[in-house]
């Protein structure tokens, strides 16, 4: 259900980056997000499109790569990942690691494409 | 073909005000948790055995969030403590603007301890920072022992654990063991308490708890 005040939060983001006359020419939104992060992706994709119907970003669509949860093994010291859900230690099986990361909800970039008229 | 380096956090302006937040809590010697749940674990009747238990000791006051009516707010404020109730209207979360909008109502009062009582959802609001001291995640014994595999995020971002309706276990095929196994297995450092809000058994543990963090 958030992912529609998600979706929203991008299009602020995205318009205080951008000028606003070249908001016409966003292409691409790269997203990372941590699997931790509770974010559907489809979800997420299908609310973006439907609130910039009808606005300078109707062209743009969300470019998401999901980002694994990040283990650091505070027996071992050993860092690892998983997309399991899984918080023990793979190499030690301890449980008392710390995540370090997955739970990522970031905007890394924005691709613009070129005017014609401008090159 | 041009691109922008970005690199900005797009939930930032939440945790901007959520930190912001924060710091008033802290300088106006506030200690605050954000109670979550699914609904109908019993969150407001916790804060209901909380208050009764504490409010002769300290001062609380309660933010609650709901979907729609404003039954719990009348709940808690017939036990005399100031409460603030946010309907949101269909949103599935609270975020630190509607907390800084409701604190603003409270400001006031004199405050030691703050629950803000989240909508009932295991999903969305693990993702939102209020400026809280502690995520406090409820679970009741009736919802099943794996909820913590089901929904690890919030069992993750969670400090404490509480699982209510401890009284309804001869009846129910959860077991009390398995949840504590499932969390811990999520979050090794969950803290857990045990309590049944109908009988109050267990409250007395959880509210010395509170009141140790609140001298902290």
């Amino acid at each position: 259900m958030h992912e529609l005040s998600i979706a929203q939060n991008i299009i602020q983001i995205v318009n205080s980056s951008v000028e606003q006359d070249k908001l016409a020419l966003v292409d691409k939104i790269n997203l990372k997000i941590g699997l931790l992060s509770n974010v559907l992706k489809e979800s997420l994709l299908f609310s973006y499109k439907s609130i910039t119907e009808n606005t300078a970003l109707e062209n743009s669509s969300l470019n998401i790569e999901i980002l694994p949860i990040k283990i650091e093994c505070n027996n071992c010291s050993e860092s690892s990942t998983t997309n399991d859900f899984i918080f023990n230690c793979p190499i030690c099986k301890s449980n008392s690691i710390s995540v370090v990361g997955g739970d990522e909800l970031i905007i890394s970039s924005i691709q613009l494409k070129t005017k014609a008229a401008e090159k | 073909m041009s691109v922008m380096i970005v690199e900005r956090k797009v939930l930032e302006k939440n945790d901007q005000i959520a930190s912001e937040l924060r710091k008033k809590f802290q300088t106006k010697g506030i200690f605050v948790i954000n109670l979550l749940s699914s609904p109908g674990s019993g969150k407001t009747s916790l804060i209901e055995r909380t208050a009764e238990q504490l409010k002769d000791k300290i001062n609380i006051s309660v933010i609650v969030g709901d979907v729609q009516t404003d039954n719990d707010a009348k709940r808690i404020g017939s036990l005399n403590i100031p409460v603030v109730q946010i309907i949101t209207n269909g949103a599935c979360h609270l975020d630190a603007q509607l907390i800084k909008d409701a604190f603003d109502k409270i400001e006031q009062e004199k405050i030691d301890l703050l629950i803000i009582e989240n909508v009932g959802n295991l999903v969305c609001p693990a993702g939102y920072d209020l400026g809280e001291d502690k995520k406090v995640v409820l679970l009741s014994t009736t919802e099943g022992d794996d909820k913590p595999l089901k929904y690890p995020a919030m069992f993750r971002n969670s400090s404490v654990l509480i699982i209510n309706k401890t009284d309804l276990i001869p009846y129910v095929d959860a077991s009390v063991k398995e949840i504590e196994n499932n969390a811990t297995s999520i979050n090794s450092s969950i803290k857990i308490f045990k309590v049944s809000c109908k009988t109050s058994e267990g409250i007395e543990d959880w509210c010395n708890w509170l009141l140790i963090q609140i001298k902290k």
